[in-house]
């Protein structure tokens, strides 16, 4: 489901204040190194540029984070000639085909967009995405980590400015570890093994929770060294019995068959919160923004929890990968593309825009916060004043490269739970779920013209 | 019975040709009404029939296909799965609502309940709440985790199953729709009883009928045409059965997929997949399949009438 | 849709008897029967109470507590309050975004059912039986699938995102034109027109000062109905608008539902079930007041029998 990442997406921004007090004065320090680009001087393009936001303007700006509106009445107070009608897709899933119809019908489309990385591909393939590498925007490629500017550019051609990244992290409820007597698991092997103590243990205990959700399956079957997704233009393969997918699907396999995660709970149900919050599920593997997320559903768990490294495959690896994430970018059918680039700039290379963003508990994506040493030794209290950023950072670093998504996720993601999500009911095997997922990326590909095979 | 007029949707009702003069004037009335109607429902399905007729590829773009969107749909195990799902819920579920409302009617027309009105009221009540909040509730009290089947579970250690598991998907919405309309079906049918003339009551007690001879030979056939019109809309109601299982499927993403009825197919194919052409088709073959099923319900039904 | 054509037959059912008459066999009263009919009433007013007793929970107490009983704080004018209050008030808007659904399309679909109606009872015209033929074929055609052609057509009209997108198409109501066309033959006779007619009063005056006040309950009865579709409507909306804005209560509520965790940053079930609370209340309330109305429709409705 899409949704569960889009929501994932704004879990994460809804901060807990206690949890990341010290981010305010942090994100303060270094984020005026990334100054705007387009605020003065530099290029002919980059000028051009500071004289469109100067004139009367007004953009569309489709969003879904709740700090973006601070942010867009911060940027408009900056550039007062500049109106930006900021539209709160709250729909999750249908932000994407509203933009779809938009496209298709050719009125209502947005100037700029705040897309997922994973569905970025899809609207560039289609041309409804302004390639920003004419628009000196490749300039700001070291001002974001690596991963972060690898899901922009795509084939070469970048098309949006970076605004957050998602690196996978393990987090464990450690009360519930100790009263089990459960070792944090550093390999998967070791993961399956606590799950089958704790269940034994506890029958009514689990140690995760997971109804089948395409972007938790991407993101791990990416840690596992999978690369299901290889396009290059309009042709590619669709191959989700790879080696690297079938060492997650062995792995998470095997808890599935024997029961060992509860599956009747999908992300962010009440089901879902319920177990979080009493101690049902032990664990969560998700992206660096469940540390906002934990202490906005449980905040009464505080101090339970901990972060460590994502199991590994091979013992003493650091392999790991990116769940969720989103760009700034601007649509080709904008009429006033100067300025909506000009934003789409500030909105993640502003000092205040990225420290409004970071308060309300987003996660940064620019170097020059994740390589800060205030940020990285923060301890938070909610986990027990662990300095958790620093797992996070790691796991950026460690992100595995060669990831692709496909050029048509919104689609695949939307008939995950048809195919691969039966495993979850029980009904096969995730290696053969998984396998029918591909049947329906092929066919659908093949179909819309793709020239797709396995 | 000059005046129940059925639903006529095969015969419209008795105009009166007599008196009425042949001009234009009719037009003025029905002119508003016939031009909306024009543009928003036969233009959309004249649109949706050449739609259904092309094949506009995210690459390649557009070209015509002929029927091979219909031949796809013929031959699409998905669609079959949806279509299956909904035939289940109009054979099985709608049978048992509309038995439960013919039962609720004759209790109402039999005059023997305390509080009578009390029951014709409130039994109404569900119609009033929209699907969506009807399958909001239901979706909170199913919760196996945290909810009514929960509470019950704990409370008096049952084991109830989890409503929303693939084996009790369907009946966990069949009971949704049944909640919905029952008390509506039951005014309908209720409706029909009262409109029985009382001399015929009066004749049958003379003749020495007993209460279910009653039933049988004077209240079950007054309510024919009521419950042949009702069936009809039940399967109307059930090919295009969307927001409940729509809203459900939040909770239960995996048995409830993405093509969980046709119209959740047709809904999913243009809306994530772009597929707006077979989407398209596939609308198209549901209505065809809703008008043929429809009339052969008349047909059945209204065999023996006049 | 579903309903409101069944709707019809309920009130185009016309004939009924005036009053009931002591039955000739004079049934008594059966408990056995009310036992019986109390376990459908309590299914049926289950879900409603439990909405009822959940909307004085706080979010809390919400997942910890019965769902049967009250416990906890009584937080019923907190959360009414809330549900105002959160996401800058949307749930006012979305509610005056249905009120101005139904007042427009729920009112307007009325009016051109009645006029239509009225003219199809009362009139013969060219294309008459044309437009019956397909008005009829219409009520069959499942409306919720053609909402995507029709979704693109508006959009070259610039309609979408509109409320206009999602007024014009409820507009149409043919089984609330079938009704009254029903209504209208029976309830006015020809005679009267013809009448008014020699005494050369223009159409329009005709039927407002005639017609319209002998159909006045098959009126009511489709008022009703309409103002029931739309008040309901989801899937229209839910496909037409893109911006939460415009959205109606059913869709603004399963939008909070589905994203339980948001923008606010609080969990909001609790707020949910009190929306849907509020969101039923009208509907029922209408629905109670009428019952007067309903049944005076349905029996003015047995001018012969």
């Amino acid at each position: 489901m899409l949704k569960y990442n889009t929501r994932s997406r704004r879990v994460w921004t809804t901060i807990i204040v206690v949890g990341l007090a010290g981010a305010f004065a942090v994100a303060g320090s270094y984020s005026a190194g990334a100054s705007p680009k387009a605020a003065a001087g530099g290029t002919p393009i980059q000028q051009k540029i500071a004289a469109a936001l100067q004139k009367p303007t007004k953009l569309v700006f489709w969003g879904w984070a709740p700090q973006t509106a601070p942010m867009v009445a911060a940027f408009e107070k900056q550039y007062p000639k500049v109106k930006v009608d900021y539209v709160d897709m709250e729909v999750d899933s249908s932000e994407y085909a509203k933009l779809d119809t938009a496209i298709k019908a050719g009125s209502g489309i947005p100037d700029v967009v705040q897309f997922d990385y994973s569905a970025l591909p899809q609207f560039v393939l289609s041309q409804a995405v302004l390639n920003l590498s004419n628009y000196g925007v490749s300039s700001l490629a070291n001002t974001y980590t690596k991963v972060a500017w690898s899901q922009v550019n795509l084939d070469g051609d970048i098309y949006g400015v970076p605004q957050d990244s998602g690196p996978l992290a393990l987090f464990y409820n450690k009360t519930v570890f100790d009263k089990y007597g459960l070792t944090v698991p550093t390999t998967w092997a070791q993961y399956v093994a606590d799950a089958k103590k704790l269940h034994q243990e506890n029958s009514s205990e689990y140690m995760a929770a997971d109804s089948g959700d395409p972007t938790v399956a991407d993101s791990m079957i990416w840690q596992a060294g999978g690369k299901p997704f290889q396009f290059s233009g309009t042709s590619g393969t669709v191959n989700l019995s790879d080696p690297g997918t079938l060492k997650w699907a062995s792995a998470y396999g095997q808890l599935l068959k024997q029961g060992l995660l509860y599956t009747n709970a999908p992300l962010y149900t009440p089901a879902w919160v319920t177990g979080i919050k009493n101690g049902t599920f032990a664990s969560w593997i998700t992206g660096g923004w469940g540390v906002g997320t934990l202490q906005y559903f449980a905040p009464t768990s505080s101090g339970d929890w901990r972060v460590a490294q994502v199991p590994q495959y091979t013992a003493g690896a650091h392999a790991s990968a990116q769940q969720g994430g989103s760009s700034t970018s601007v649509m080709n059918a904008s009429t006033n593309k100067l300025a909506a680039i000009g934003f789409a700039e500030w909105f993640s290379t502003n000092a205040k825009a990225i420290s409004t963003w970071q308060t309300y508990g987003g996660f940064p994506s620019q170097r020059s916060v994740i390589s800060s040493s205030a940020w990285l030794n923060n301890p938070l209290s909610y986990f027990g004043g662990e300095k958790v950023d620093q797992i996070f950072a790691a796991s950026e670093n460690d992100t595995l490269g060669g990831w692709q998504y496909l050029p048509y996720n919104v689609y695949a993601n939307s008939v995950f739970s048809d195919s691969a999500g039966q495993a979850f009911e029980g009904k096969v095997s995730l290696a053969a779920g998984l396998k029918a997922w591909q049947k329906l990326i092929i066919t659908y590909g093949n179909l819309e013209g793709f020239n797709v095979s396995s | 019975m000059a005046v129940s007029p059925g639903l006529g949707l095969t015969t419209p009702p008795h105009t009166r040709p007599r008196k009425a003069r042949r001009s234009w004037t009719g037009w003025g009335f029905l002119g508003p009404f016939v031009v909306i109607f024009l543009f928003t429902l036969v233009a959309p399905v004249i649109y949706a029939i050449y739609l259904s007729l092309y094949r506009d590829k995210l690459i390649g773009g557009n070209s015509f296909v002929g029927l091979s969107n219909y031949i796809t749909a013929i031959h699409d195990p998905v669609f079959h799965t949806a279509l299956f799902h909904v035939l289940l819920l109009l054979f099985v579920q709608v049978p048992i609502m509309m038995a439960l409302s013919t039962m609720a009617a004759l209790a109402l027309d039999s005059s023997r309940l305390y509080v009578a009105s009390l029951f014709r009221m409130s039994l109404f009540v569900p119609y009033a709440v929209p699907s969506v909040v009807a399958a909001l509730m239901w979706g909170f009290m199913y919760g196996s985790t945290f909810g009514l089947v929960a509470n019950l579970n704990s409370a008096i250690h049952i084991h109830l199953p989890n409503p929303l598991a693939s084996n009790y998907v369907l009946a966990a919405l069949g009971n949704i729709t049944t909640w919905e309309f029952v008390g509506f079906n039951m005014i309908i049918l209720y409706s029909a009883l009262q409109s029985v003339p009382q001399d015929r009551y009066e004749a049958a007690a003379i003749d020495g009928a007993t209460k279910f001879q009653v039933i049988r030979a004077i209240k079950v056939p007054a309510m024919r045409r009521a419950l042949v019109v009702a069936l009809v809309f039940a399967l109307i109601g059930s090919f295009q059965l969307f927001a409940e299982p729509n809203v459900l499927k939040s909770l239960a993403p995996n048995t409830i997929g993405s093509a969980f009825t046709p119209n959740m197919y047709a809904y999913n194919l243009s809306f994530n997949g772009q597929e707006f052409n077979y989407a398209a088709a596939i609308a198209i073959a549901m209505g065809i399949i809703t008008m043929v099923g429809a009339y052969a319900l008349q047909v059945g039904g209204m065999r023996g009438d006049n | 849709m579903n309903a409101d054509v069944r709707a019809v037959s309920a009130a185009g059912r016309s004939a009924r008897r005036k009053s009931r008459p002591i039955s000739v066999t004079t049934p008594r009263k059966s408990v056995l029967l009310t036992l019986v009919m109390g376990l459908m009433l309590f299914y049926t007013l289950t879900p409603v109470a439990w909405l009822l007793i959940n909307s004085t929970k706080t979010q809390n107490s919400l997942s910890s507590s019965f769902g049967l009983w009250f416990s906890g704080p009584f937080s019923f004018f907190h959360n009414i309050a809330a549900t105002f209050s959160y996401g800058n008030g949307e749930f006012l808007r979305w509610a005056l975004n249905t009120v101005l659904y139904v007042v427009l399309g729920g009112g307007g679909a009325t009016i051109l059912a009645t006029l239509g109606g009225y003219g199809l009872a009362h009139f013969t015209f060219p294309g008459k039986r044309a437009v019956m033929a397909i008005i009829i074929g219409a009520i069959a055609i499942p409306g919720t699938a053609l909402a995507v052609p029709a979704y693109l057509m508006f959009s070259k009209f610039g309609l979408t995102n509109t409320p206009w997108s999602v007024v014009i198409p409820s507009l149409i109501s043919p089984i609330g034109l079938y009704l009254i066309w029903v209504y209208a033959t029976e309830a006015i006779p020809s005679g009267l027109l013809e009448a008014a007619r020699l005494d050369g009063a223009s159409e329009l005056r005709i039927f407002l000062s005639i017609g319209f006040r002998l159909i006045v309950p098959g009126f009511v009865t489709v008022l009703l109905l309409t103002f029931v579709a739309t008040w309901n409507n989801y899937f229209l909306p839910l496909i037409m608008l893109s911006t939460p804005n415009w959205f109606p209560l059913t869709v603004g509520l399963s939008n909070w539902s589905n994203q339980a965790p948001s923008a606010g940053g609080q969990l909001i079930d609790n707020l949910v079930i009190t929306g849907s609370l509020l969101a039923i209340t009208p509907t029922v309330i209408v629905f109670l007041l009428m019952q007067r109305y309903w049944k005076a429709g349905i029996t003015a409705g047995s001018i012969k029998e």
